[in-house]
């Protein structure tokens, strides 16, 4: 029997502003912090002997352990050209960081993601 | 008081299969007096998929320890029956003050568990795919849950909610895990001394679902003023399967949480908030040993 444990932060903060009645613009920001273990299983009692057998598995449980920061941030714009016609556009960025790179390999990675786009209500 | 009924029917043309999706529900609302409302919902559905027929060839044909014949009929892990009844009562305790007390009682019968595990049996000198028992093919809950809010005028409101479920079989894989020791058994396949095939001679139950849980949830928001609001709440669960053969699963989580909002002017307002989740559950762990 292994007790697993699962801890989840979770910060986060928006900020909007409407300078003007044609423009607005927004800011998000989230940072998350993930942790995920197994605890130890010691050393196991068996069924039945078998030769040369190691029941020490004092550390196996470190090889699934998890660890994965997560930082993503927002910043858009939206301009309203007239009554019926906005343009927007936004830049996200994503950044994660994996502590315990053991089972799927290091998974550290960045992403940057560009939308504009622009709405039309008739 | 409303009914429907709805009728679908998909066919894939790729490999003539055919489901079905059956459905009634109907809602009935009473008020008994000025204080009291009771509603009343009733959903019955049914998904009837095809069965498919995998056909393969045997076992190392035509060669020494062959012939097994792996063909077996596929039943759809979407056929299900499910009945779900819901009561709910809701109840004005006093001025901006609710009692709410609503009951729900939801089967779900899934012919495919049957299959959820096979294992071989020698008949006739030949082995054979033989589906376990369908001891995990029909579940059934019941959820009792007590709602209080109170609003505190313009300012603020509270909510307190407390849920007990009760679960009869909940989805399981069913002789999933854990070899029992051989000690001393042949471990070779009935009929066939080239297949070793006591890896899936497995005994235990598995689920990672609660057959009896207790969730209580507290949540609140005060306006200190038309700039300044701010909202908390905090969730709690204990879980537990008792009904397991192999071991008593068990899950405790909490999460607590807490938003702030602010607007300095009319033109900027910000949001920002920390929550947090802790989630401690256990596993059976059986490494298999093999000598020689």
């Amino acid at each position: 029997m292994s007790e697993y444990t699962t801890e989840t932060d979770v910060l986060f903060f928006t900020a909007s502003l409407n300078p003007s009645e044609k423009f607005s613009f927004y800011l998000d920001g989230s940072w998350t912090h993930s942790e995920a273990a197994f605890d130890s299983w010691g050393v196991l009692e068996a069924e039945e002997q078998v030769v040369n057998q190691d029941l020490d598995y004092t550390l196996t449980n470190t090889y699934s352990d998890l660890d994965f920061t997560l930082l993503e941030l927002t910043y858009g714009m939206s301009f309203l050209v007239d009554r019926n016609t906005k343009v927007y556009g936004a830049v996200t960025y994503m950044d994660l960081t994996d502590d315990q790179p053991y089972v799927y390999g290091d998974q550290d990675g960045d992403v940057t993601v560009y939308s504009a786009g622009m709405s039309v209500g008739f | 008081m409303k009914g429907s009924y709805s009728h679908a029917r998909t066919d894939n043309t790729g490999n003539g299969l055919n489901a079905d999706f059956d459905a009634f529900a109907a809602g009935w609302v009473a008020r008994p007096n000025a204080r009291t409302r009771i509603t009343a919902r009733g959903l019955i559905y049914e998904v009837k998929a095809d069965d498919a027929y995998v056909d393969l060839l045997p076992y190392r044909d035509g060669r020494a320890g062959g012939d097994q014949d792996f063909d077996w009929t596929r039943i759809s892990s979407a056929n299900r029956e499910v009945l779900q009844a819901d009561l709910d009562v809701r109840y004005k305790l006093a001025k901006a003050t609710n009692l709410g007390l609503s009951w729900r009682h939801k089967t779900v019968d899934r012919p495919a568990m049957n299959q959820t595990q096979t294992s071989y049996d020698n008949v006739d000198g030949v082995a054979v795919l033989d589906p376990s028992e369908a001891i995990a093919q029909k579940t059934t809950t019941d959820r009792l849950r007590l709602t209080l809010d109170k609003r505190y005028g313009r300012q603020g409101n509270a909510r307190l909610t407390y849920t007990y479920t009760q679960v009869d079989l909940p989805f399981m894989n069913v002789y999933g895990i854990c070899e029992e020791g051989l000690n001393g058994d042949d471990p070779r396949l009935p009929s066939n001394g080239f297949v070793y095939y006591f890896q899936r001679d497995r005994v235990g139950n598995a689920t990672s679902l609660p057959n009896a849980s207790h969730n209580v949830a507290l949540r609140g928001s005060w306006r200190f003023s038309p700039r300044v609001s701010m909202t908390g709440y905090l969730n709690f669960a204990d879980e537990k399967n008792d009904e397991l053969n192999s071991y008593e699963f068990a899950r405790t989580m909490v999460s607590p949480g807490a938003n702030l909002w602010i607007a300095p002017n009319d033109k900027l307002m910000l949001t920002m908030g920390y929550s947090f989740s802790s989630i401690e559950s256990n596993a059976k762990i059986c490494p298999p040993l093999f000598g020689g």
